[in-house]
């Protein structure tokens, strides 16, 4: 089985100052903590936006800030921080007469901004439970990058039908029963789909047909602790009604 | 959950898409509206592909799709029914208009170039029917509302243009139409045909003018009468057609001289029989034609038959004329021209009868069975008793008589109702002169044949107009059909 991130281990050495697990973490995050940001504006922002800045000043801070004890995941707990941070901004930014663009703030708009937290930090409370999937997903993320995948290309190798599905499925299954084959995609980093092809009698044309998504359900499959994602990509749950 | 609404994990936010992963295990790219910015890890619902409204409203779609492609292909049936036109005939009247035909000279589109043409014709009720018929059609009913004068003052130019690959209709056909059907209303009118290329269509469209009106204006631009096109513009077709007469009769004294340079070179007697033998509408019909005015060029084509015969094969104008070979002796002079030659050599004394007879397409029996060798010549040319019976009235007043000789029921009246009209000069010029004197100096002919000689001037007149590649106009005026049909019967 392939080594994830732990995030918690980081997470402690970062709270003992150590810069290298703090910059590893933060990496690990970067994700989260644009996608955060941009949930808490209500719009897309970039890493050279200000919000991106005091975001990242506020996950730094819940680095430090955050306790295990506290009852909250580190993930919800940074949203909280997050958010709070960004509320300031924007009260001072108002407090300047400084509006942004994408943001305009009137009275109107500030009472259903301030419902639209509270709100906001109720479903939080309600899918706390859902930070570990979010984890999951930035892990799995995260090694998709070095397979040199995000997730958007993955639509496009994605099977349309369940029978497809579950013929990948099973391909999956096949190859993490071969050692030699786990090796070599943990090692290179790459699908060794001709050696696939031939342990396990698969028609190399659907090996590359899929691959991208192969490569997902496989490392889905090594890592067996990503429950919540197993889940969605086994198909336990059948969203259409 | 609603019908159709599908839920997953959010993977990812671009600033495109929302990555979902669908809880049936594929990773969707959502769109993502300016707003809408869910969390890592949030359920989000949405329509999948198959239920989103695009596809909700696939019988819309798939409905203005198939429109669309029965639009194109209908117009590719259309565009292959009615394919671009094959003939354009431009008609000048004083109604002017563009007639357009296919391939099997059915009128597809009439163009109005003013309003007298709309007041004049439906063009809906022209579409499909034959051109030539379209054409009668047209004749009647101009003469009927007045634009075709009885009294031979009107004039009817036509051009014909192949739009396409050289078709079968000829200029000579048109000519023909036209003149047939004035004959059968005892019309008088200068009918001028030509053939055209599409290219000058299109500089007449340029200049906005009707193509009749173009061509004339550039004869008289080549012939320096007008150096400038917008001195004549508003000038209507007739006036300018009488520009081209008058021009010609300043060049009458030009056609007089031949007959002496014939006589000054005794190797080209050709034109001496030519004129002889020629009827004396021929000889009127030179004296609307002829518009060089470098009389070292009107000599060779007069001395030199071949010469003559190629230009005509040339020129469309001069192929208007050759319309009537059958009928008019525009061309009968012509080719006499070159008969003439050839039987000068031989036996003077049957060359008459022999061209006549050639000319008519008729064997030399019948010929020779037509009496007095002139007066068959002049007989068997029924296009020739159209043309001479133009030039007769025009040429003089004593054409009556040999009209009657020569059978000519289809009369000439040119002069006596156009007083400025060139050929006067010319008819003048050329019964008085040479053409005359000559072609009976050289036959010696007696004095019937005499007479008919004097008819025939204009068929050497006619071989002059061949020749003239420039001008395809031809006076007619016809008495009736009736009188034309005996001669054809008499003839055969």
């Amino acid at each position: 089985m392939t080594q994830a991130v732990d995030a918690e281990g980081l997470l402690k050495e970062a709270k003992l100052n150590n810069d290298a697990a703090r910059e590893s973490l933060i990496h690990h995050y970067k994700p989260f903590i644009i996608n955060t940001i941009g949930h808490i504006c209500k719009r897309f922002v970039t890493w050279s936006d200000e919000e991106a800045s005091i975001g990242l000043i506020a996950f730094n801070q819940a680095i430090a800030t955050y306790m295990p004890d506290g009852g909250r995941t580190f993930t919800s707990y940074v949203y909280l921080v997050m958010k709070r941070r960004i509320i300031d901004y924007y009260r001072k930014e108002k407090g300047d007469q400084l509006f942004s663009l994408d943001f305009h703030l009137d009275d109107d708009e500030v009472a259903a901004t301030s419902f639209e937290i509270k709100k906001s930090i109720e479903s939080y409370k309600d899918t706390a439970d859902h930070m570990e999937l979010v984890d999951e997903i930035l892990e799995l993320d995260g090694q998709l990058q070095q397979f040199g995948l995000s997730f958007e290309e993955l639509e496009e190798a994605s099977p349309k039908h369940r029978d497809t599905r579950l013929h990948l499925m099973e391909m999956a299954r096949s190859f993490i029963r071969s050692r030699d084959l786990v090796d070599s995609i943990l090692q290179k980093k790459k699908f060794p789909g001709t050696a696939f092809a031939q342990k396990c009698g698969y028609h190399i044309k659907t090996i590359e047909r899929y691959r991208k998504y192969l490569i997902t359900l496989v490392l889905i499959q090594l890592h067996p602790q990503w429950i919540h994602l197993a889940a969605f990509i086994q198909g336990n749950k059948e969203g259409v009604q | 959950m609603k019908r159709g609404i599908c839920q997953g994990i959010v993977m990812k936010v671009t600033e495109q898409h929302i990555v979902i992963l669908g809880e049936s295990g594929a990773f969707h790219n959502l769109p993502r509206s300016r707003t809408e910015m869910p969390r890592i890890g949030q359920t989000y619902r949405y329509r999948p592909s198959s239920a989103n409204p695009l596809y909700k409203n696939k019988w819309l779609y798939s409905t203005a799709a198939s429109v669309f492609v029965l639009a194109i292909a209908l117009s590719v049936i259309f565009s292959s029914i009615h394919p671009k036109p094959y003939y354009m005939v431009a008609v000048d009247i004083n109604p002017s208009m563009e007639i357009y035909a296919d391939e099997r000279k059915r009128i597809t589109d009439i163009v109005h170039l003013n309003k007298d043409s709309e007041s004049l014709i439906n063009k809906t009720k022209y579409e499909g029917q034959d051109l030539m018929s379209g054409l009668e059609d047209i004749i009647v009913q101009s003469a009927a509302m007045g634009f075709i004068k009885a009294d031979g003052s009107s004039t009817i130019a036509a051009s014909m243009v192949h739009l396409q690959e050289k078709g079968e209709l000829t200029g000579e056909d048109i000519y023909q139409e036209i003149s047939n059907r004035l004959a059968e209303r005892q019309i008088t009118a200068r009918v001028v045909v030509s053939e055209e290329t599409e290219e000058t269509v299109q500089k007449a469209k340029q200049l906005a003018m009707s193509l009749n009106k173009y061509t004339l204006i550039k004869k008289l631009q080549q012939q320096g009468i007008i150096h400038e096109i917008d001195d004549i513009k508003d000038q209507s077709v007739p006036q300018l057609l009488n520009l081209l007469s008058k021009d010609k009769q300043q060049e009458g004294p030009l056609i007089e001289e031949l007959p002496d340079q014939d006589r000054n070179t005794e190797n080209k007697p050709v034109n001496t029989e030519a004129i002889e033998n020629k009827p004396a509408s021929d000889k009127e019909t030179i004296s609307e034609i002829p518009i060089k005015t470098d009389p070292s060029k009107e000599q060779p084509i007069q001395q030199n038959p071949e010469k003559s015969e190629k230009q005509t094969t040339t020129s469309r104008e001069a192929n208007v004329p050759n319309s009537e070979k059958s009928g008019t002796g525009i061309n009968n002079g012509l080719s006499k021209t070159g008969k003439n030659t050839e039987q000068k050599n031989g036996a003077p004394s049957h060359v008459n009868r022999n061209d006549a007879e050639d000319d008519s397409g008729q064997p030399e029996e019948q010929g020779a069975s037509a009496g007095t060798p002139n007066v068959g010549n002049a007989e068997d040319q029924p296009g020739n008793g159209i043309a001479n019976g133009s030039n007769g009235t025009a040429g003089s007043e004593t054409r009556p008589d040999k009209g009657n000789e020569a059978d000519s029921s289809v009369t000439v009246v040119e002069e006596g109702s156009e007083a400025d009209s060139s050929g006067t000069v010319a008819e003048e010029g050329s019964e008085e002169n040479s053409p005359g004197t000559v072609a009976e100096e050289g036959n010696e002919a007696e004095s019937p044949e005499t007479v008919a000689e004097e008819g025939s001037e204009a068929g050497s007149s006619g071989t002059g107009l061949a020749e003239e590649p420039s001008v395809p106009e031809a006076e007619v005026s016809i008495e009736s059909e009736q009188q034309l049909a005996p001669r054809g019967n008499n003839r055969r």
